[in-house]
């Protein structure tokens, strides 16, 4: 095309309207907005909180990157990367805020975590079909401006990927400068994003697409900077049209009932209510220091303070890999963590290792409870007291009489030297008795890695999108009634006091009580 | 004079299509409209602030424009008196048709008279021209400046010659800035290059040969120019000034182009017609905007009517007025 020929078409097309393209995604609009909110909300505490600055700074480039970037969109998108990072500072520093932004940080934490799962993006999806459209009409040549320099080569390359060789990429500044020949302008973002020169000085045959997404506003005209003093003022209209939404939002509002929200402000009423139906008669059993956590669907577990793990899904990660064992301790607000839903985890074992053994387990099992009996038997007769004290006076330093008798939760002593003593003590011929237990253990064991596969199993391959939606997600483990059903929850609040809760209530689903 | 360009095509670095674009006419023909239509006791400067999505062709458009008009209301208004042979005193400024058929222009100031000699004849600058080829000898106004020209006139095909021809040739005897151009060195001479073929016969005038330079001894109108790309294009003007009188190289009429030429020259500029003319794709396009936007809140609105509606799409114009001493 001559010079000529380019100034004449150039007048020809100007003013042309100019075609918005809003994108309707409701997934990343509830992102957006709640970053955008939290951003308002937490504008104070900027300057003072790196911590703060951090996390924010991120969402908000991870935002704005995922309304501005089409690329290749895996986890390597800088999007993806920024909230990443975003949503990994965020973690652990709201837990003391007030509800509102407790709120608001779940639902980022919940929907940035469903994007970062997700391999469609909107903006590719549409930016490729407004492509094959205008190639379709005719337009040999598109032009496509993007905001920045660094978003370029990563276009290309996915616009290479997937076979497109007539489009052309450039920032906005470029566009002007080098008066592009084009027959097709698709400008990614929204008209304030860019110099009014893009659009009232490029014109091309099939005119202009502007595509952004339907929550940021857009103008129904564009002029000049000088517009509004002319006599003759340059026009151009908009025309606006909206996509299909194509994604759903989490909305964190389903992982609370009404009435569970109100107990969720009030988490220390609700824990101690929970704390005084514990059953602690058992005077034997050890006490452990935990922390109340409130979850979905109106459950309260108490976790250890101190150390020990649990088994979480990681609602990041890929399937195969979602299942793991994550330290109490860096539990916070949003993880999902597994429980046993009606029955613990040793009675859960104990009845899968009798299933495992068979007549085997039989056997054990009568040999575990005939010298279990004995100590029990002893206990009652001389006294707890009495008996620990001659333990001790044959050498078991730490005599865990209320731990030993327990059939369920208990197999033998650690200590093969304190079992044989013990077992003297109670009169029983310990060999037969000391190997039995070791098979008993070796049952136990398995049972407890069968447990464990069978529960993988069922969470890497379940749809975690009921968890997106209610806060909770319960699986049958197997056939067997008798064995408990498992289920994973959302935290949604951590309590601060700390209750000394019975050993066999603690890692235990317990129903709020408000 | 008719801003008409029918009978020719636009060419551009030696491309050409049918005609002259539509934009481009509407702007030398709002221009000439603007000028033509202007009060002569106004004393005020008209502003006309035109932006466009390319700056190319907009100097040339609107500069044909105004030049046209300018020209046109010097012919019609000043009174080229004509004088006999034995009225002529030293030292008139005149005009004298020459030759058989009179196809010689000579312009100047009378030197010496010397009717008495054995060959009757008269010095004009430094040429002498025998009384008997004379075939009419008009007086310069003053208003058309101090041409001194020894030119043979321009023949044309047809007996109505078109704008442009008028301007490329010299039957006005006007030696007198009437535009002042303000602009750069790179657009000048791009557009000042550009060719209008008339595909009947085959011509072609480029815009340099109706837009021409205002010159000591040169013939012919003029315009005046300010550079602001280099010093030595600075030098050139001020020896200009120097050879040349006030009121020689005062014009009425400015043209600003482009953004660098608006921000060095709107504030010093008092001519009673401003154009502004900048491309949208400027790289000042926000200082150039400031800078009218700040002469803007100091305007009138303008005090006349003018047709708007005549300018392509794709061209904005703003229109104000201020006091001539603003």
């Amino acid at each position: 095309m001559s010079r000529l020929q380019r100034l004449n078409s150039m007048y020809a097309y100007a003013e042309m309207t100019i075609q918005h393209v809003a994108i309707e995604d409701t997934l990343l609009k509830t992102f957006s907005r709640e970053v955008r909110k939290l951003n308002s909300e937490m504008r104070e505490w900027l300057d003072v909180s790196t911590d703060w600055d951090d996390a924010l700074a991120n969402l908000r480039r991870a935002d704005w990157r995922f309304r501005n970037q089409p690329a290749e969109f895996n986890n390597s998108h800088p999007a993806k990367v920024y909230l990443a990072e975003g949503l990994a500072k965020l973690d652990g520093l709201y837990s003391n805020l007030g509800d509102d932004v407790q709120k608001i940080c779940r639902s980022i934490f919940e929907n940035g975590n469903a994007i970062i799962r997700s391999d469609e993006s909107s903006l590719n999806s549409n930016l490729l079909r407004i492509i094959s459209e205008s190639s379709k009409q005719g337009a040999d040549n598109i032009l496509i401006i993007l905001r920045q320099d660094d978003l370029i080569a990563p276009f290309k390359e996915y616009l290479l990927k997937n076979s497109i060789t007539n489009v052309l990429v450039e920032t906005s500044f470029n566009a002007i400068q080098k008066r592009f020949l084009t027959d097709k302008i698709i400008v990614v973002g929204n008209l304030l994003d860019y110099s009014l020169s893009l659009f009232n000085s490029l014109f091309s045959e099939y005119g202009t697409v502007l595509i952004g997404y339907s929550w940021v506003p857009e103008q129904d005209i564009v002029g000049t900077s000088l517009s509004e003093l002319a006599t003759k003022p340059i026009h151009i209209e908009i025309s606006h049209s909206e996509t299909r939404d194509e994604s759903e939002a989490i909305d964190i509002s389903h992982f609370l009932e009404p009435s569970v929200e109100i107990a969720s402000r009030k988490l220390r009423t609700v824990a101690k209510n929970v704390y005084a139906h514990i059953d602690k008669s058992n005077l034997d059993e050890e006490n452990v220091p935990c922390r109340a956590y409130l979850l979905a669907g109106n459950n309260v577990v108490f976790l250890p303070t101190k150390e020990g793990a649990i088994d979480s899904i990681d609602m990041q990660a890929s399937s195969g890999n979602r299942v793991q064992r994550m330290p109490i301790n860096s539990l916070g607000i949003g993880s999902v963590i597994l429980l046993r839903v009606g029955k613990s985890d040793s009675e859960s074992i104990f009845e899968m290792a009798n299933s495992i053994g068979g007549k085997d387990a039989e056997a054990y099992r009568k040999l575990q409870r005939e010298w279990k009996d004995a100590l029990k038997v002893r206990i009652v007769s001389l006294g707890s007291q009495l008996v620990i004290t001659q333990l001790k006076d044959l050498g078991i330093k730490n005599p865990w009489i209320g731990e030993w008798k327990s059939f369920k939760n208990n197999i033998r002593p650690e200590s093969d030297e304190y079992f044989q003593k013990l077992l003297k003590y109670l009169a029983i011929d310990p060999s037969e008795t000391i190997t039995a237990m070791n098979s008993l253990r070796r049952l136990h064991l398995m049972a407890a890695m069968k447990l464990r596969k069978m529960l993988k199993e069922k969470f890497e391959n379940a749809n975690l999108q009921t968890i997106h939606e209610t806060g909770f997600l319960i699986v049958d483990l197997g056939e067997s009634p008798e064995i408990a059903k498992l289920g994973a929850f959302v935290c949604l609040s951590i309590g601060e006091d700390v209750f000394e809760v019975p050993e066999s209530a603690v890692k235990q689903l317990q129903k709020a009580v408000i | 004079m008719k801003i008409d360009f029918s009978q020719f095509d636009l060419c551009i670095d030696g491309e050409s299509e049918r005609g002259v674009p539509l934009w481009f006419s509407s702007l030398a023909k709002f221009a000439f409209d603007v000028c033509s239509t202007r009060s002569m006791e106004s004393q005020n400067s008209e502003h006309f602030v035109i932006s466009l999505p390319d700056i190319d062709g907009g100097l040339t458009a609107i500069s044909l424009g105004s030049l046209a008009a300018e020209i046109a209301r010097i012919e019609e208004t000043l009174n080229f008196e004509e004088i006999q042979l034995d009225q002529l005193e030293v030292g008139m400024r005149i005009s004298l048709d020459s030759g058989v058929a009179g196809q010689q222009k000579i312009t100047g100031q009378v030197k010496t008279i010397s009717l008495d000699d054995k060959t009757p004849k008269i010095e004009i600058g430094s040429r002498w021209i025998a009384a008997k080829f004379i075939q009419k000898i008009c007086l310069i106004p003053s208003e058309a400046g101090n041409p001194q020209i020894f030119e043979r006139k321009n023949e044309f095909g047809d007996d109505s010659p078109s704008f442009l021809h008028k301007l490329a040739g010299s039957s006005l005897p006007i030696h007198r800035a009437l535009l002042d151009i303000r602009s750069t060195s790179k657009i000048i001479e791009d557009e000042f290059e550009w060719e209008f073929l008339n595909p009947s016969n085959s011509t072609s005038l480029k815009v340099k040969d109706t837009i021409r330079p205002i010159h000591s001894g040169r013939p012919g109108s003029g315009w005046s120019i300010v550079l602001n790309s280099s010093e030595s294009e600075e030098l050139a003007w001020l020896n200009l000034k120097s050879e040349l009188s006030a009121s020689e190289l005062d014009a009425d009429i400015s043209l600003l182009c482009s953004g660098t030429a608006i921000l060095a020259q709107l504030e010093s500029i008092n001519s009673k017609i401003v154009f502004s003319i900048f491309g949208r794709d400027d790289r000042q396009l926000l200082a150039t905007e400031l800078a009218l936007r700040q002469k803007y809140e100091y305007s009138n609105p303008l005090s006349r009517e003018i047709d708007v509606t005549q300018l392509h799409k794709g061209i904005e114009l703003i229109a104000f007025e201020v006091p001539s001493n603003v």
